[in-house]
């Protein structure tokens, strides 16, 4: 195989690979819907509310879930290698959620509030996964 | 910037398709590589056990459904010789073209 053959071989398998690991439009709704049930759990955490703990269990159920399927139905897991900025911007997100909720329950209590605060987190992690999918395609070569 | 290093294991056509799949992945199930690279469940066990012995793949079997599922996925060092096989690539091609050019 000449230089070029094999050049043109390799570009067209890594941009394969992205198309397979981006194939899967359910996986943004579905990451952000369970990323808006934090928020959630961390409120009614702080208000001591059992529910809390019932949340959180339904966050950790849905997330392993949600990536068991992605891997069973793609067959492959993307490399995170150069995505870095997404993962500060989605740690961010639900660091200030996360914080956010459990001072907003500590000082007005479980409220209004909280189905806001649920829905921009979960509607931001929605679009940065759907960000992460378009750069990851991107970098590997998918048009 | 990676230093180009020609690799005779790498370069085999259905290796180095593989290595290009692995590349953007964290793993790959094996399936996923042989209806890719349209090729057996044997040829490609072959190549990638000579991957595996360069150090290149690691090869984690387990067990689902009842089911006896392979995932494969570069290694640092099949990373970094598959990019330095890549890098040899160009500047092989690059080469080519200053030198008709």
């Amino acid at each position: 195989m000449d230089a070029q053959s094999a050049l043109d071989a390799v570009a067209s398998a890594e941009r394969r690979s992205a198309e397979i690991a981006t194939s899967t439009p359910w996986y943004a709704p579905w990451y952000g819907v369970t990323c808006a049930t934090f928020p959630v759990a961390i409120a009614l955490l702080a208000v001591r509310s059992p529910g809390g703990v019932a949340v959180l269990l339904l966050n950790l159920a849905s997330m392993a879930l949600m990536t068991a399927t992605f891997r069973r139905v793609t067959g492959v897991w993307p490399s995170g290698r150069g995505m870095t900025v997404h993962f500060v911007a989605a740690a961010v997100v639900m660091l200030c959620a996360g914080i956010g909720s459990f001072l907003l329950a500590s000082s007005l209590g479980v409220g209004w509030w909280l189905p806001a605060v649920s829905v921009v987190t979960g509607v931001l992690m929605a679009l940065l996964s759907r960000r992460f999918d378009i750069a990851y395609a991107r970098k590997h070569g998918v048009r | 910037m990676t230093a180009p290093a020609f690799d005779e294991i790498i370069h085999n056509a259905v290796r180095l398709r593989a290595c290009a799949m692995l590349a953007g992945l964290d793993h790959a199930a094996f399936p996923v590589l042989r209806d890719e690279l349209g090729v057996s469940d044997s040829v490609l066990s072959k190549h990638l056990a000579t991957l595996e012995a360069a150090g290149y793949v690691v090869l984690a079997k387990a067990t689902s459904d009842r089911r006896l599922r392979t995932a494969v996925a570069l290694t640092s060092e099949g990373r970094a010789a598959y990019a330095a096989h890549v890098a040899a690539l160009r500047s092989i091609v690059g080469a080519a073209t200053l030198s008709t050019g």
